[in-house]
């Protein structure tokens, strides 16, 4: 007995269609120019591979801004920051990429072997607490960690001034961290680095039993404090302003608040910048990395990021305490390189 | 009867299939490299710590319900459907397959979303579950449907009354049927990391990615994902053995009584309706209604309708590019598994399976790896992408090819022969013609799954080469979520054309069309 | 010219043969039945000479041209043979005139050919219809025109009517004969049923066990089978205890009669006789030699089962009806000549 003969029109119709799409696609130029290996030795360029951690909605408009001032074309790749980084790892000397622009000093600190050293002519331009000591990467632009609070609940006189009343009874699950963030991390190990293992250990444990809420990002931590879901956030201090120009500034519910200054938590972290060994000739990359820090830049990252400017004589934004005045705790961001003995400890106390 | 011969496999078809399976398996090497790199103090160190198995244990776990969840979902659906005058019976026929169209992490965020409290494990279970259901319900309405109704009839006459008659006959049936949609959805909820991290399930995913991209120790992560795929392959097994203690029938002689759809009561009928709007409702309606009120409150930048369709472009495109890779490289292996039963045909297909159960991070990276140190040329292009998707989802291809395949009977293809076409164009003109709805249903479902895979495609990606998936990201990235709700809608709207064209083929096929993905 | 002419054929499916030790001849235009029972290997041989299974001694020659021997085995679609397997197997998704044209394509005069075939099997009403739609018997004549349209060599036929009604099978058996002869095609059937195989084979040859155990004319096995199993192959058998009494005679619980001697047997010899069902009778006597056990009505004839006195077990072929009761004491009488064998 014969099978049935199949009728599949339309499946037959969807499918060969899509045979054609791929063929079609494959004719047609290939928009993407990298080539392996091609970064390497080319002193003029009239293009830059640059693999950036802040996202194409937030810096796109800026390279922009670049390539009409210079000429030079930007050919950004855009990711996580940390996963660039493992990519530009595993990818080694053959990597494409010239300029690695990251979202936090821990994830710059991990392809220091990847960077060049910068030239007198940019680093002369950022203070030495914001850049690599070996002068592998530099600090773009700072994020201080604040506290978002939620007033329908915490009035602002209540709002903790210190990361450590945090463990307190009165906040028994309602501070919402995000463990698997590197700011969160840069702040743990500054809190390392200042007070020691043993006083951190003691707050994160403290937290964990003060049943402390986990959140994969900043942003979902300023969501859950802006939706009332819990009373203190902590996060990097742009997120606020971010969020209030995409939406309102009405109608936002969540605040934010400074800790006081040499709290640990008020930790000030940078983006930066750093220019790959491939790339160290590269008169291009080095003109890209001094107009992220020129005044013009670090203008346009304040009024459109609401981030710190690191370059001198541009001034912070409206509202925002000033820069010298946080401070933070006293270290240079090259001090917070123990990445991995801060992971340990957070896995230890289960937070991670 | 599904003929297995016992001859040897013809040496050229075991090794194309054995080339295209080790295809597959290149993340595996990446894998054993870097594993190989980690001290065994290192291991162990990894494997002692009480955290990892705590989060194994709720991955595990996850997985766990979520299946169960599908399951106790599909057979009523499954049996409204093909055994009973539902109505709107062909409507709900051709929807059915629509929730494979929402990524998870798009459901996740709609969700929460909409309600902000939402997260937890039960909060990750009822999401993964709305998302993958139809991997289970598409190949079980197949088995219900092919069902010879026969059998019932006789266990009947024997004494037992309906519903026991159908659980020892039709229901033993469809078991392979339901353990391969299993797999599939176990595997999907083990290796799935979007859907958990919003909605802050700590799961074993987690702890991979945390491993990546906050120790940059990939050595370590290697570890961690190597212990995924030894899950996977415990899962694998243990759906080959529920494959195959079961016997599969077709109808052999005469006409293959089809079960006659059974009348409801009003009643009756108005509950089932029901039933399938709230199918609906939570799977589709709402994440689309959320997504569309995102829309709604505005955004700072407009949106820019260049940017979006040429991400619409570029996903369609790329996709299908991995779908076509993906079929051709099943192909051989399909044709392998389903003639011959030896040893190295089943190790060939298990192999095949690996991309399945790792995280995509795990297969960017092995890629960027191989192809940067093997393929330099092809880094960071669009073929790399594609055939990033292939590895990663071919066995969705080989399950749908391969039990196409199994339906063809052997004599067939040796007829042809006799009339004489050479061995390759016989297969090509008998088996390969018969089956190709089936082969094509599954080249559908990997078009689909792969317009919405995000983390190798950020990895892999041609620079400035955007999909709707890193669209979407880039934005929630920046919490600017009313921005990202156009693209999330674009998404699933664009995957719902094979997901649409999936259900309408399976429809307007007999039988022989099993998406057995 | 022999159409087909093995010698030695020994094959299977990896480690020892499954058949062994096979040859025989073919001429043209004849059907050869192969019968044996399940696992006899017939099914083997018949994918051995289509060239599906390669073979592991022994040498095929179709038309005097080699196509397996231990030195080369030509492929499948190279030996011009043709195939219609156990269930007709038509292409699901062709009509039937595209079924029947599948082998030659690419022959110019294909349309004319598929017509002529399509007149002969008596189905120029269906040249579109689709597999699906047609019946079995209908299926299995299409399969057979497929295989005929590019005028093959040999035709494999692999049990062909199993999957058959009984009160069609009968019809189909003539039908595919008379094909046959009408295409002058030589042909080998493999089949279980004795009946089939004694009603349309010209040459027969019994399998057992991987090996031919018997070669010749239906006529000839029946006749004179050299084996009691060939005899039980081919129907049901009486193997009766017997002694050699003369050059032509054996001597026999049921007396002395004819008896043709097989091999070289000397007077005295002991051995046994075959009897067929039908060469005995039942009589009434004052000398009972056999007690009636029970009896079996088929239509055109019965068979009755008879005990005799040493407990040894008879079936007895009657063509006409007689009331059988069990337990009635009666003489049972051989009619025609019995086969001894040692």
């Amino acid at each position: 007995m014969s099978l049935p003969r199949p009728r599949s029109t339309i499946l037959t119709a969807v499918a060969s269609i899509s045979l054609l799409l791929p063929v079609l696609a494959a004719c047609s130029s290939d928009t993407s120019s990298s080539d392996a290996g091609s970064s390497a030795g080319s002193t003029e360029s009239a293009e830059l591979v640059v693999y950036s951690g802040r996202s194409e909605e937030l810096v796109g408009p800026l390279f922009k801004e670049f390539t009409t001032e210079t000429g030079v074309t930007v050919n950004a790749r855009f990711g996580d920051s940390a996963e660039l980084a493992a990519q530009m790892l595993e990818e080694g000397d053959r990597s494409p990429a010239q300029i690695y622009f990251s979202q936090d000093a821990g994830a710059l600190g991990a392809v220091e072997e990847l960077l060049a050293t910068l030239p007198e002519s940019v680093t002369s331009l950022v203070p030495q607490q914001y850049r690599a000591t070996n002068n592998t990467w530099t600090g773009v632009t700072g994020r201080a960690r604040v506290i978002a609070y939620d007033p329908q609940s915490v009035p602002a006189e209540q709002v903790p001034q210190s990361v450590f009343e945090l463990t307190d009874e009165k906040w028994r699950g309602q501070v919402a961290i995000a463990p698997t963030n590197a700011s969160f991390q840069a702040f743990v190990t500054a809190m390392r680095v200042t007070q020691g293992d043993d006083v951190t250990r003691d707050w994160l444990t403290g937290l964990v039993n003060n049943d402390v809420q986990t959140y994969e990002k900043n942003g979902l931590i300023l969501d859950a404090v802006d939706s009332g879901q819990v009373q203190l956030g902590l996060i990097n201090h742009y997120y606020w302003y971010e969020k209030a120009a995409e939406v309102g500034e009405d109608n936002m519910r969540a605040e934010v608040a400074f800790m006081a200054p040499k709290d640990p938590g008020s930790l000030v972290n940078v983006a930066g910048v750093g220019i790959l060994k491939g790339a160290a000739e590269n008169s291009a990359a080095i003109e890209f990395v001094q107009w992220l820090l020129s005044p013009n830049t670090q203008e346009w990252f304040v009024n459109n990021t609401y981030e710190y400017p690191l370059v001198e004589d541009v001034a912070s934004a409206e509202g925002l305490p000033e820069l010298d005045s946080l401070a933070g705790p006293d270290i240079a961001l090259a001090q917070l390189a123990d990445l991995p003995g801060t992971l340990n400890m957070l896995q230890d106390v289960g937070l991670l | 009867m599904i003929k297995r011969t016992s001859h040897r496999a013809p040496p050229l078809l075991l090794w194309g299939a054995a080339l295209c399976a080790a295809i597959a398996a290149i993340p595996l090497v990446y894998l054993v490299i870097r594993i190989g790199g980690a001290g065994a103090a290192d291991i162990w160190a990894i494997l002692t710590r009480l955290r990892t198995w705590e989060t194994v244990a709720t991955s595990v776990g996850l997985a766990t319900v979520v299946v169960i969840a599908c399951l106790l979902i599909s057979y009523p659906t499954a049996l409204l459907l093909t055994r009973t005058k539902l109505p709107l019976r062909r409507l709900w026929f051709t929807t059915v397959a629509l929730p494979l169209a929402v990524p998870s992490y798009v459901a996740a965020y709609a969700w929460v979303a909409l309600i902000p409290g939402m997260n937890g494990f039960w909060a990750a279970a009822l999401i993964l579950t709305m998302v993958s259901f139809p991997y289970v319900l598409l190949p079980l309405l197949i088995s219900l449907r092919s069902a010879d109704i026969g059998l019932e009839q006789v266990a009947r006459s024997l004494g037992n009354k309906p519903v026991a008659a159908f659980f020892a006959t039709t229901f033993r049936q469809s078991v392979p049927a339901a353990a391969a949609g299993s797999l599939l959805v176990a595997l999907y909820v083990l290796s799935d990391f979007g859907a958990v991290a919003l909605l802050r399930v700590d799961a074993f995913t987690r702890v991979i990615y945390t491993s990546y991209r906050a120790s940059f120790d990939r050595t370590n992560a290697a570890v961690l994902a190597g212990m995924l795929v030894l899950l996977a392959v415990i899962l694998i097994s243990l759906e080959r053995k529920a494959r195959g203690r079961s016997l599969r029938f077709r109808a052999d002689k005469g006409v293959a009584s089809s079960p006659l759809p059974k009348a409801l009561t009003p009643a009756l009928s108005a509950l089932s309706s029901l039933w399938f709007v709230a199918i609906a409702t939570i799977s589709l309606a709402i994440p689309v209604i959320s997504l569309l009120i995102r829309l709604g409150e505005g955004t700072r930048r407009p949106l820019d309708w260049a940017e979006l369709l040429g991400a619409v472009a570029n996903t369609a495109w790329v996709s299908a590019l991995g779908a076509v890779i993906a079929v051709l490289l099943a192909l051989p292996i399909a044709a392998l598994a389903s003639r011959f039963r030896s040893r190295s045909a089943s190790t060939i297909e298990s192999v095949s399976y690996s991309g399945l159960a790792l995280p995509g991070v795990v297969i960017g990276l092995s890629l960027v790896f191989l192809s940067i140190n093997t393929v330099p040329f092809l880094y960071q292009s669009f073929v790399l992408l594609a055939f990033a998707y292939a590895v990663l989802f071919l066995p969705k291809s080989l399950g749908a090819s391969r039990t196409a395949l199994e339906n063809v009977p052997p004599a067939l293809g040796q007829v042809a022969q006799t009339l004489g076409y050479k061995p390759l164009r016989a297969w090509l003109y008998t088996s390969g013609r018969i089956s190709w709805p089936g082969i094509a249903a599954g080249g559908l479902l990997v078009m689909l799954t792969a317009m919405k895979e995000l983390p190798a495609t950020l990895m892999l990606r041609p620079t400035g080469f955007d999909t709707l998936a890193t669209e979407l990201w880039s934005r929630t990235e920046l919490a600017a979520f009313g921005a990202a709700a156009p693209y999330a809608l674009a998404l699933i709207v664009l995957a719902a054309i094979p997901s649409f064209a999936l259900s309408r083929g399976f429809l307007t096929n007999s039988k022989e069309t099993m998406v057995n993905a | 010219m022999k159409a087909i002419s093995i010698r030695d054929l020994s094959s299977g499916y990896g480690g020892d043969p499954v058949i062994r030790d096979i040859s025989f001849d073919l001429e043209e235009k004849e059907l050869l039945a192969i019968l044996g029972p399940s696992g006899s290997g017939k099914t083997t041989l018949l994918k051995t000479i289509a060239g599906f299974l390669p073979a592991q001694s022994g040498l095929i020659k179709l038309d005097s041209q080699v196509v397996s021997s231990p030195q080369k085995i030509v492929p499948p679609e190279k030996r011009n043979i043709g195939l219609v397997p156990q269930e007709g197997s038509l292409f699901p998704h062709l009509d039937v005139s595209a079924n029947i044209s599948f082998g030659i394509r690419r022959n110019p005069k294909k349309t004319q050919r598929v017509a002529e075939l399509l007149e002969i099997i008596d189905m120029k009403e269906y040249a579109h219809a689709r597999p699906q739609e047609l019946s079995g018997g209908q299926q299995q004549r299409v399969a057979l025109a497929r295989a005929l349209a590019p005028t093959p060599k040999l035709i494999l036929l692999d049990e062909p009517f199993t999957a058959m009604d009984t009160s069609l099978r009968a019809q189909m058996r003539r039908d595919i004969r008379n094909i046959l002869t009408l295409t002058a095609t030589t042909a080998i059937m493999v089949t279980h049923d004795q009946e089939e195989a004694l009603a349309t084979a010209d040459q027969l040859a019994i399998m057992q066990d991987g090996r031919l155990i018997a070669f010749g004319t239906p006529h000839e096995l029946y006749e004179k089978p050299a084996s009691q199993d060939v005899a039980s192959s081919l129907g049901e058998v009486n193997a009766i205890p017997a002694t050699v009494e003369s050059e032509h005679s054996v001597n026999t619980e049921l007396g002395t009669f004819v008896a043709r001697i097989m091999g070289d047997a000397v007077l005295g010899q002991h051995g046994i006789v075959l009897v067929r069902p039908e060469a005995l009778t039942i009589e009434e006597t004052d000398s009972p030699n056999a007690k009636i056990t029970g009896s079996v009505f088929h239509g055109h004839d019965s068979t009755v089962t008879v005990s005799t006195n040493s407990g040894m077990v008879l079936k007895v072929r009657e063509s006409q009806q007689h009331d059988r009761v069990p337990g009635t004491l009666c003489a049972v009488k051989v009619l025609r000549e019995g086969i001894f064998l040692k």
